[in-house]
C-alpha cells in the first residue's frame, strides 16, 4: 500500500509541476486555524477535513490519495474565500486529485463520465427522452453542439489524443 | 433603446440535454428582451470544473480554450446558463490571458485544428446579462403579471466564487438575485444555510451520490421549514440536484419534500405572461402543476 502514500518530496514536486507556482507556494502560509473545515458544507456530513488535508499535504505524511476523502470536496470555494492566508485551497485539492488520477485512482463512475466526454464531446450527452422534450418545446431536436457535428467531434478527439487523456482513462476507441 | 445586444450562446450539457426547459425559457425571454443569441456551432462540454478538471487540468484547459476560440471566431461575448460552465470558461479565460507559457502551448495545439485563443472575449452568466447589461429597471417594464410566491432563492457556488473573477464581490450575503425575484412580485424567503453548496459539484454527485444528496437534503429541508413554495435557481446542475435529487432522496430515505424547482428565466417568463408549457416548467421530475395553478 506504500505507493498510495505520497512523501513530502513527491507532493511538493507534483504540486509545483501541476499547479501555478503562486498556488503551490500559498500552502506554506497555513496557520491551521481551521476556518476551512468550519466553512465546509461537505465536512458537516462527511469525514472530509480540509484543515487536516492541507496539513497532511504540507507534511507529506499519511496522505493517502487512494482514500475517497479527496473526492468529497464540492469545490464550492467557501474555504478558499475565507482563508485568512489566501491559500488557494480548491486549486490545491484539484491538483491532488490530478495526482491521484495519474497514479490510476479513478472511481468507476468518474471513468464513465470521461468515456462520455471523449465519445460524445459531452460529460452528459443527449438521450432520446430529451430529444422528445426538446421537440415539444420547439427547440431543435439536436442542439448545434459537438455531439451531432462529426467534424467538431474529430477536433476534440484529436486534442484528447494529443494530451494522451484517452490513455489515462483507458478509453477504448474501437468499442 | 441602445444598441442591439448580441451574444454567442454557450449551451453546455445539462441545459440542452437534461433540462431543455431552461434553454427554451432563456431563448424565449431573451428574444422578448430583443437580445440576439448566436449559436456556437460545434461547441463541446465546457469541460466541468469538478469532474474533468479534477482528473486532468491540462485537457480541461485545452478543451475550454477550444470553446473560447469558437466564440472568438464569432467575435461576440459568451453567455451561459450554467454556473459550472461559467466557472470553467471564466477561469480558463483568465489562466490563458495571464500565463503566456500555457497560452502558447494551447495555441500550438489549437492551430492544428484551425483555432486560436486571443483573450478578447468576455464570459457572462445569463443572470449577469440580465442584471448588468439589461438592468433591473428595464427588466421591471417587461413584467406583465406578478408571480406572488414565496420563493427560496438559490445562487449556487460558482456564480459568486471565486470572487476575484466575478462582477459581484459579495459572496457571503449577496442580494441581487433576491432583488431579481422581488421585481417579479415574488417574496424571497430567508432560510438556513442559504449560501451553502447544493452538494452536486466537484465530482461529488457523480462519485459519491449519498454524501451529495445529504447536502441537498439539508438545503431542501431548510427551504421547506421557511415555508417556501418553490426554489428559484440559476444553474442546471443545482436544478438537477434539487429536482431529481428530491426523487432520489424519497427513494433512498423515504423523505418526501415536494418542492417545485424553477430556473430564473422560467419565473421571468411566467411574469412576462409566457405559457408555463412552452417554458418547460412541467418537464421537471417534481410536479409543478399545483404551484402554477395559483397564478
Amino acid at each position: 500500500m506504500r505507493e498510495n502514500k505520497l512523501t513530502f518530496k513527491e507532493i511538493k514536486e507534483e504540486l509545483f509541476r501541476k499547479a501555478e507556482e503562486t498556488v503551490a507556494k500559498s500552502i506554506y502560509g497555513c496557520l491551521q486555524c481551521g476556518v476551512c473545515s468550519a466553512s465546509c458544507p461537505s465536512g458537516r456530513i462527511t469525514p472530509f477535513r480540509t484543515r487536516l488535508l492541507i496539513r497532511k499535504t504540507l507534511l507529506g505524511v499519511g496522505l493517502d490519495i487512494k482514500k475517497e476523502d479527496l473526492w468529497l470536496c464540492t469545490t464550492c470555494y467557501t474555504c478558499q474565500e475565507r482563508c485568512p492566508k489566501r491559500i488557494e485551497i480548491v486549486s490545491i485539492i484539484i491538483t491532488l486529485r490530478n495526482i491521484a488520477v495519474e497514479k490510476g485512482n479513478l472511481i468507476p463512475e468518474h471513468l464513465k463520465i470521461c468515456q462520455n466526454f471523449i465519445r460524445y464531446g459531452h460529460a452528459v450527452p443527449l438521450d432520446n427522452e430529451n430529444k422528445e422534450k426538446r421537440t415539444k418545446l420547439g427547440l431543435a431536436k439536436n442542439p448545434p453542439a459537438i455531439q451531432f457535428i462529426a467534424e467538431a467531434l474529430k477536433q476534440l478527439q484529436f486534442l484528447v489524443k494529443k494530451l494522451e487523456f484517452d490513455k489515462k482513462v483507458e478509453f477504448g476507441w474501437d468499442s | 433603446m441602445g444598441q442591439l445586444m448580441r451574444y454567442t450562446f454557450y449551451l453546455g450539457c445539462l441545459a440542452p440535454n437534461r433540462y431543455p426547459g431552461i434553454e427554451a425559457s432563456t431563448r424565449k425571454v431573451f428574444s422578448k428582451l430583443s437580445i440576439e443569441l448566436i449559436d456556437m456551432r460545434g461547441a463541446s462540454c465546457c469541460p466541468p470544473p469538478g469532474v474533468i478538471r479534477s482528473f486532468d487540468t491540462d485537457i480541461w484547459l485545452l478543451i475550454a480554450a477550444r470553446n473560447l476560440a469558437i466564440a472568438k471566431r464569432l467575435g461576440l461575448d459568451i453567455v451561459t446558463m450554467c454556473n459550472g460552465c461559467y466557472a470553467t470558461l471564466k477561469e480558463a479565460n483568465y489562466i490563458l490571458r495571464m500565463n503566456e507559457e500555457k497560452r502558447n502551448h494551447v495555441n500550438d495545439l489549437l492551430s492544428e485544428i484551425g483555432y486560436s485563443f486571443a483573450g478578447k472575449i468576455k464570459v457572462k452568466h445569463v443572470i449577469e446579462v440580465l442584471y448588468f447589461d439589461v438592468g433591473i429597471e428595464k427588466l421591471k417594464k417587461y413584467v406583465k403579471r406578478e408571480v406572488p410566491a414565496r420563493v427560496a432563492v438559490f445562487y449556487g457556488c460558482h456564480l459568486l466564487k471565486p470572487s476575484r473573477l466575478r462582477p459581484w464581490k459579495d459572496f457571503e450575503r449577496p442580494r441581487f438575485l433576491d432583488e431579481m425575484v422581488e421585481i417579479l412580485g415574488a417574496e424571497s424567503v430567508d432560510y438556513e444555510h442559504k449560501m451553502m453548496c447544493c452538494g452536486a459539484g466537484g465530482a461529488v454527485r457523480s462519485g459519491i451520490l449519498e454524501a451529495s444528496l445529504q447536502m441537498a437534503q439539508q438545503r431542501l429541508r431548510a427551504m421547506k421549514e421557511a415555508e417556501a413554495e418553490c426554489i428559484v435557481d440559476v444553474c442546471p446542475f443545482c436544478h438537477l440536484q434539487f429536482d431529481r435529487g428530491q426523487y432520489e432522496i424519497a427513494q433512498k430515505w423515504g423523505h418526501e419534500i415536494n418542492l417545485p424547482v424553477i430556473y430564473y428565466t422560467q419565473l421571468l417568463g411566467l411574469a412576462m405572461d409566457l405559457n408555463p408549457q412552452e417554458l418547460g416548467i412541467y418537464m421537471n421530475v417534481i410536479d409543478c402543476k399545483d404551484f402554477i395553478k395559483r397564478f
